[in-house]
């Protein structure tokens, strides 16, 4: 349980700092500025943020079975994941309820 | 739970399992598709058609040039009205310098830029009159997007007919004419033509992005359908 914990709050950090990255850079970048150079700079964030989602997800699925979570207790975690703040919030949570 | 209702759940969560994990597949294949087409416009976008055809064959004014229109080898006739110059760009060889860059009418109704060659040499043809007709061949290219220089008057930031749309009422083509040859009624005009900038086949990140999201997709519909025999295993 305790390599789980430790799995899901290094992805949880990891996921948040990227999701801030495709929210706050990328997407601004993207629809918001017209310039080539700069989209070319930051295309790599929504390419490493889907497979860092990913991993992410995996922690997710594995703290959330090995405490017997519900589906959907265990969607929201997931969900956590897809914005900036929230996977930070989780993490923050799971550290108080388990540590 | 009576067996009744421990079936019914049962069934319920095993076709939303297989309903996520199909709609996780379908994701997957849209990326693929997304590739696939990606990969195609490339294809028309990185080959030189030097069969020539008609500009208004292959595009029209007030609309984006489609991407099979893209580096065709076209030819238009019409009337210069406007002249600029076009600072710093970069030709197929590498080499910055400014260019010449007239606004061809074409019809009544319609004008185009086109790159006629270096702005040292705008003087080599005196003889040109904005009432002549003439006649253009050249690559049809797609618009710039980077600034190279302010606008100012007679001067144009990037080879884009949305920096010339103030100046003009007539509809605009898309892209620019990078002109090979020019010729009025007397004959043809001699001077320097810029060359093409060199076309890569390199494949974007853009592309390997939509193959990287078919696989997390399709791994997500994997998690997905591996799940319950998961939850099975670790609280039996």
């Amino acid at each position: 349980m305790s390599g789980a914990i430790k799995r899901f709050r290094v992805m949880a950090v990891v996921a948040g700092v990227m999701s801030l990255l495709l929210w706050f850079v990328d997407l601004p970048v993207a629809y918001l500025f017209n310039n080539e150079d700069w989209k070319s700079k930051v295309e790599w964030i929504p390419f490493v943020h889907g497979w860092v989602y990913l991993a992410y997800v995996l922690t997710a699925i594995q703290f959330a079975t090995k405490a017997r979570w519900s589906y959907k207790k265990m969607l929201w975690l997931i969900l956590a994941g897809t914005l900036p703040i929230a996977s930070f919030a989780a993490e923050r949570r799971v550290v108080r309820q388990y540590s | 739970m009576t067996p009744a209702s421990n079936f019914f759940t049962k069934a319920f969560q095993a076709v939303a399992v297989l309903l996520i994990a199909a709609i996780f597949v379908g994701l997957g294949i849209w990326q693929l598709q997304r590739a696939a087409e990606l990969k195609e416009s490339l294809k028309v976008a990185t080959t030189i058609d030097t069969n020539i055809v008609p500009l208004e064959s292959v595009t029209a004014p007030r609309e984006s040039i489609p991407a099979t229109a893209l580096n065709k080898t076209v030819s238009v006739s019409g009337y210069y009205i406007a002249n600029f110059r076009a600072p710093n760009q970069v030709d197929g060889n590498g080499v910055v310098s400014d260019w010449e860059v007239a606004l061809l009418q074409v019809g009544a109704q319609s004008a185009i830029l086109v790159v006629r060659g270096l702005w040292s040499e705008r003087l080599l043809n005196p003889d040109i009159q904005q009432s002549m007709i003439i006649d253009i061949e050249g690559l049809l290219v797609a618009s710039q997007y980077e600034e190279r220089a302010e606008n100012s008057a007679g001067v144009i930031s990037r080879l884009d007919s949305a920096v010339v749309t103030s100046l003009t009422d007539l509809d605009l083509y898309d892209g620019y004419v990078l002109a090979s040859s020019e010729a009025t009624r007397t004959g043809a005009l001699d001077r320097t033509r810029v060359t093409p900038e060199k076309l890569t086949s390199r494949i974007p990140g853009f592309y390997w992005q939509h193959l990287s999201y078919v696989v997390i997709w399709w791994l997500l519909a994997g998690v997905v359908l591996f799940l319950p025999f998961y939850r099975r295993r670790v609280t039996p």
